[in-house]
């Protein structure tokens, strides 16, 4: 299993938790989730994912004229979304202790 | 900052493919600017459409097609004025000739083909919009399409003219009357859908039918007066769309 398939179910996920850090717009995502060693396959793949965000109230998003460049769509996140962050926190710990505790015992 | 030709063309072609799956126009607007915007970082920065997309463009449309609501009631919305305009269509022409008669093949057939005609072109479309295809392929499917739809018409009309009888013939003062209606229809039709296609296809139509119905001119000059203006008429609007084309990306030919 490559890591990107990985990363699809956790992708809602990884986007709110990068939207919660502040306010920020598709390509921002996609530099800083490279940051944190995040490697995309494809940039686009954040789309339908924000749209399904959106979707379900847990983001809002407005429009903004930018000084140099084209016009960007800005991700907030609303009080659901905040809801929504913290039990992905929750489920996410929980997973990854076990994950961790499986593959790191010794035989 | 100008975008590369196979991202405009990409993003093009998401908006004919999401349009094509009745998705909501302020939306398609919407997630086409984000892209949009998206591709001017990413190729200021040197990357490639396929790093946005994943390589597979086809896969991708669908991918965010299948976030987006279908806009059933928007489609719904659309409906009466395109059956009107397509009725339109099918009678405007006898009633200027006067050759306008009701019988039920007619009354069944057309409406059939009409529909068919227009799942065929809505299903190409998408097809073309998902899918690299060649132009020689896009111009052989479109116009293959045509010429099936207007087969099937003239089928249906020498069907007609030897063994069914009309159940109601109009009178000459009603069928101007008919062809006011369509007209207007056509007018509406040019203001709601702000283009001038309704209008512009229907005048080469039938237009010279109107003129000549004026004039003492015998069956065969007004047969080739027809054909004169359409062909004509689909030469100059060839021409139009090669013109807008350039102009849109004049970097390329």
């Amino acid at each position: 299993m490559s890591s990107s398939q990985m990363l699809k179910g956790i992708l809602d996920g990884c986007l709110l938790a990068i939207i919660q850090k502040g306010e920020t717009y598709g390509y921002e995502m996609i530099e800083k989730l490279e940051l944190y060693g995040f490697r995309m396959v494809s940039e686009g793949s954040i789309y339908p994912v924000l749209l399904r965000l959106q979707k379900e109230g847990f983001v809002k998003s407005v429009m903004k004229e930018s000084p140099s460049g084209p016009k960007r769509k800005y991700y907030t996140l609303t009080p659901a979304g905040e809801q929504e962050y913290l039990e992905f926190k929750e489920r996410w710990d929980s997973l990854s202790h076990s994950v961790n505790r499986l593959v790191k015992e010794e035989k | 900052m100008v975008l590369s030709k196979d991202s405009q063309e990409f993003i093009a072609n998401l908006k004919l493919y999401l349009m094509t799956s009745g998705k909501k126009d302020s939306e398609i607007k919407e997630i086409a600017e984000e892209l949009r915007g998206h591709l001017e970082d990413a190729e200021s920065r040197g990357k490639s459409l396929a790093t946005v997309t994943g390589g597979s463009p086809e896969a991708y449309m669908k991918n965010i097609s299948s976030e987006m609501a279908t806009d059933f009631y928007g489609l719904i919305k659309l409906m009466p004025m395109f059956i009107l305009l397509v009725i339109a269509y099918f009678i405007t022409g006898s009633a200027v000739r006067g050759d306008l008669s009701f019988s039920l093949l007619k009354l069944i057939a057309f409406p059939l083909i009409g529909g068919a005609s227009i799942g065929a072109y809505i299903f190409a479309f998408r097809k073309m919009a998902s899918k690299k295809w060649s132009k020689k392929k896009e111009f052989t499917i479109f116009v293959s399409i045509q010429l099936i739809t207007v087969g099937l018409m003239s089928a249906v009309l020498l069907l007609d003219i030897f063994y069914f009888e009309p159940f109601y013939t109009p009178s000459r003062e009603v069928m101007w009357i008919i062809a006011a209606i369509g007209v207007i229809i056509f007018i509406i039709g040019a203001i709601w859908s702000k283009t001038w296609i309704t209008v512009i296809l229907p005048l080469f139509l039938f237009g010279p039918d109107f003129i000549m119905s004026f004039m003492q001119v015998d069956e065969m000059t007004g047969l080739y007066v027809n054909m004169g203006v359409f062909v004509g008429g689909f030469i100059l609007f060839m021409l139009y769309l090669l013109i807008q084309n350039k102009k849109q990306n004049p970097h390329h030919s």
